[in-house]
């Protein structure tokens, strides 16, 4: 056991170790029950104290089990983890992992999870018997998705999002939108965002990892289009969305066709509003083009601006 | 019906003994980095906390708890008793 993981940890080994020393107490001297304090000390060794260290520590059972590294320590597993690295936009859920769309570290979840009433619970419940599964049945040579994905748990980020709500594909108060928002149209089956993980057709794929983005950085020429946007149009997405490979859009440039302003500071936070999922996008949102060919490795990179304004 | 050796504080003691294995399986648990260690968090971490509950239930309406503050009755005595009055 690491040092790190046993001091993560410590929030939860307290109420342990204090219940421990309460019930020790009783072991040692159960006389002292006899007392109405003593009475007290006994309800609050043998229950109360117990029962905080039991909810303190599923709770952290449950919080460790919503990681990537969890889900992704099953073998069956392993194929799927390899689909959040593809350097492909048309696969969602890499282009979710890979621009950072999900809290980190927890990707699996974030999309896996019911945002329903009680969806911890159930998602969790779902999760054990997969675990019981794959421990003491028989895994199913193809892994197939426990029920249909439901919009809502999409449009728990989605919904009221800029880059969705205008979306050429479907524009907000349009009767696809409203399908959408019912549930009655499926943003996967539908066809338009049908490549999820497609783990059958990852081999020879070109995967991407923040290690290569680094390495781009220093070591390659920076190919970027003359003049950056103006600062207003520029969104946090744009930003820190790692677009690497493809055929890059480049922003509107001003009017006058002069440089504007760089900005200068912190770059925005990732918990903004997710990129646009399709190829009809906003341009100035930052997305790559329509044209990337699935399966072909990288034989041109180009930045985008916004890449290149944080290399200066 | 013969009374059973062990005290009412026997079976506290036997109670907070059980908690007290139920923390160390819910500590091992924690330190075990694996998809089973919830598995073996709830049931073998459960059975203690039950055998704990049940051991301190039992504690209240055990025979030989009573036998620590009031002595047990004889029947002879009883019928004795029962011809005086």
């Amino acid at each position: 056991m690491h040092l790190a993981s046993i001091l993560t940890s410590v929030p939860v080994l307290l109420p342990i170790a204090f219940a421990a020393v309460l019930v020790a107490l009783l072991i040692v001297r159960p006389a002292i029950t006899r007392s109405t304090e003593g009475k007290i000390l006994a309800l609050l060794a043998l229950f109360v104290a117990p029962a905080y260290a039991a909810y303190a520590g599923l709770n952290e059972h449950v919080e460790r089990s919503k990681s990537t590294s969890y889900c992704l320590s099953c073998h069956v597993m392993h194929d799927y983890g390899k689909s959040l690295r593809v350097d492909d936009v048309d696969y969602l859920a890499a282009r979710h992992a890979l621009n950072h769309m999900l809290p980190k570290g927890r990707e699996c979840y974030s999309c896996h999870t019911n945002y329903g009433m009680y969806g911890d619970v159930h998602t969790k419940l779902r999760g054990m018997k997969h675990v019981a599964v794959t421990y003491f049945g028989t895994v199913a040579d193809t892994i197939k998705i426990a029920r249909r994905y439901r919009n809502r748990d999409c449009l728990a980020c989605h919904a009221g999002a800029q880059s969705f709500e205008i979306s050429e594909a479907h524009p907000s108060g349009s009767t696809l939108m409203g399908e959408i928002k019912a549930g009655t149209t499926s943003c996967i089956k539908s066809g338009c965002h049908h490549t999820v993980h497609d783990v059958h057709n990852l081999d020879g794929l070109a995967m991407w990892s923040p290690e290569d983005g680094a390495e781009d950085e220093g070591t390659k020429e920076i190919e970027a289009p003359p003049a950056p946007a103006p600062p207003s149009t520029v969104s946090a997405d744009s930003v820190v969305a790692p677009v690497t490979s493809g055929e890059i859009q480049a922003p509107p440039t001003s009017a006058a066709g002069a440089t504007a302003p760089v900005p200068s500071g912190p770059v925005p936070s990732v918990t903004s509003a997710p990129a646009p999922m399709g190829p009809t996008s906003p341009p100035h949102l930052g997305s790559t083009s329509s044209t990337h060919t699935r399966g072909t490795t990288t034989t041109k990179k180009t930045h985008t601006v916004t890449k290149k304004r944080r290399s200066r | 019906m013969s009374a059973s050796p062990i005290t009412g504080h026997g079976r506290i003691r036997r109670s907070a003994i059980f908690v007290l294995a139920a923390l160390g399986v819910e500590t091992l648990s924690l330190g075990w980095r694996h998809p089973l260690s919830v598995y073996f968090f709830l049931i073998a971490g459960g059975l203690c906390a039950v055998l704990a509950i049940l051991s301190f239930l039992l504690s209240f309406v055990s025979r030989s708890a009573e036998s620590e503050y009031w002595q047990p009755v004889d029947d002879e005595e009883r019928e004795d008793r029962a011809a005086e009055g």
